[in-house]
């Protein structure tokens, strides 16, 4: 088939940030990522005593999946702390280049656990989220 | 008409995608109200299923799309809404495409078929909540695979239900032989069926004949793109939005391609051209094979066609209908020896052939080279847009 290494698609952009609950940082939360392209690949990692953490870009290779389709990924960090558990993070990424979700720029956001679930798109790509990051959300297309 | 303008439908075929890969179904309506207003539930707390999978083997269930009900304004109303899928490209690059029975009785793909038939379960009962909304207006929305689907379940609503519903595709490919499209074009009405596709998307330009669009006649809505190599991203639905955005339908009506009518496809065979295989000479391809046709048949039937059976690949069939033309009638001899030469021209080989040369392993083998080379550039042309990371 001749397909190169080329057909690689991010599915998840580097994220680092903060998470508070009520105001406080949430130290040594743990924090569980899924993402789903064509199956379920999960990782995870730790918030240090600031509640800071970071999660590496998670890629692809289309190659992987025979062949292509309209890019959907879904992303969903769940965030297990102090016998709770918050879903910080839900959406699907639309389109498949790095660090889509803010606009080109590093994804660096501030989760607030007590928060209200809030829904942006970005990119033609649907997150709802505890967080804010530094982002234009899409203009709004009225169609109906 | 009650129809959707296009801004509407591509919004929808383009949701599809978010909407059914969004984990939650509350977070699913979250985002349809706050896209849309509040004007549709999705039916059932379910997504529509159906078992996925290439030739020869499917699948688990996947989630295929959405059945929308309407409410406020679009009360009465309900969308069902389909998605493309990955497999698509394995059932298009297949060399024996095989065909099966759609409701109406006509030959469509059988892999469009199976996928549609293992949702049908679903849409039966869906057919039965529509019945207590009172729903006077039915939509079938799709893109790609979706739009293949979304035609197919049209055809379903018509002659299973008697209904008329109102169908819009984006980039699909070609779902069945003649006498389908030539039923759906009828039963369902051109003035309903809105198949929208941009020039260099390669995915409306297969499956190649004796595979038909729908509808037959009347307008289809031809989408200028740049440049003559199928590219990537004009089959991703980011590019049909903006083709289409704040457009209507009279208007993209308006573009039109190339216009193709007996004259100019016998300009086209005779003329020298360029070689190698490109979406437009496919195009004029799939019409100088049935300019041709109609030279050998007389009017014969197509539906002639299945009865070969199914040891008989498509092009083992066109060699057939081709040889016997030679053979039989007067005039058509001439038309057979031009599309082969022309075919051999495209293919880059050599064309110094006489009519006494066309036999029909002679025309079986430059029609099997001819099958092999547009699956080959399909599947290039595929794994370009699998490069992007894009659509299909």
């Amino acid at each position: 088939m001749g397909l190169s290494d080329t057909g690689k698609v991010c599915l998840f952009s580097k994220m680092s940030g903060v998470i508070k609950l009520n105001g406080k940082p949430a130290a040594n939360a743990r924090l569980v990522r899924t993402v789903n392209h064509n199956k379920d690949i999960t990782d995870e990692t730790t918030s240090d005593e600031n509640g800071y953490f970071e999660f590496d870009a998670k890629f692809t290779h289309s190659l992987t999946s025979m062949l292509p389709q309209e890019f959907a990924a879904s992303q969903k960090i769940n965030v297990h702390y102090d016998g709770k558990t918050y879903e910080m993070w839900s959406g699907v990424k639309r389109v498949p280049e790095e660090n889509s979700e803010s606009r080109g720029k590093p994804l660096v956001v501030e989760c607030e656990l007590s928060s209200e679930e809030k829904l942006i798109k970005v990119n033609r790509s649907p997150i709802f989220s505890l967080c804010t990051w530094d982002v234009e959300p899409d203009k709004k297309r009225k169609v109906f | 008409m009650n129809n959707l303008n296009p801004s509407q439908a591509a919004a929808l075929a383009d949701d599809v995608y978010s909407l059914t890969k969004l984990d939650s179904l509350k977070r699913a309506m979250t985002y349809m109200k706050d896209e849309y207003g509040d004007i549709f539930d999705i039916w059932s707390n379910d997504v529509l299923k159906g078992k996925t999978g290439g030739p020869g083997f499917i699948k688990c269930r996947t989630a295929f799309g959405f059945c929308l009900i309407g409410k406020n304004q679009f009360a009465g109303q309900v969308v069902i809404l389909f998605r493309g899928t990955q497999y698509l490209a394995d059932w298009l690059t297949n060399l024996n495409v095989s065909v099966s029975s759609s409701s109406s009785g006509r030959s469509i793909h059988d892999g469009f078929n199976k996928s549609f038939k293992s949702m049908e379960t679903q849409l039966m009962s869906f057919m039965g909540v529509m019945n207590k909304h009172n729903v006077h207006t039915i939509h079938c929305v799709g893109h790609s695979l979706g739009g293949a689907l979304a035609t197919i379940c049209a055809d379903w609503l018509k002659s299973t239900y008697g209904r008329l519903p109102f169908l819009y595709s984006y980039g699909s490919p070609r779902v069945g032989l003649h006498s389908f499209a030539r039923h759906m074009t009828s039963s369902i009405g051109a003035d309903r069926i809105f198949r929208a596709y941009h020039k260099t998307d390669i995915v409306p330009c297969i499956p190649i004949w004796p595979f038909y669009h729908t509808p037959v006649s009347g307008t289809d809505y031809y989408l200028p793109s740049p440049g003559m190599i199928p590219m990537a991203k004009y089959h991703g639905m980011d590019k049909y939005i903006d083709s289409v955005e704040d457009k209507t339908w009279e208007e993209l009506s308006g573009l039109r391609a190339e216009s193709k009518n007996d004259t100019s496809i016998a300009q086209w065979l005779k003329e020298k051209g360029a070689v190698g295989v490109t979406v437009s000479a496919l195009g004029w391809l799939h019409q100088a094979i049935i300019f041709v046709l109609k030279k050998c048949m007389q009017g014969a039937e197509w539906l002639a066609l299945r009865t070969f059976g199914n040891n008989f690949t498509f092009m083992d069939q066109l060699s057939y209908i081709l040889t016997k033309g030679i053979n039989v009638l007067e005039g058509a001899a001439s038309w057979v020896l031009y599309l082969v030469k022309k075919i051999m021209h495209i293919l880059g080989m050599i064309t110094s052939v006489k009519v006494e040369d066309l036999n029909l392993q002679f025309i079986r083998g430059v029609l099997r080279n001819l099958q092999e080379r547009v699956n080959q550039f399909t599947r290039d042309a595929l794994s370009k847009v699998l490069v992007d990371g894009r659509a299909v």
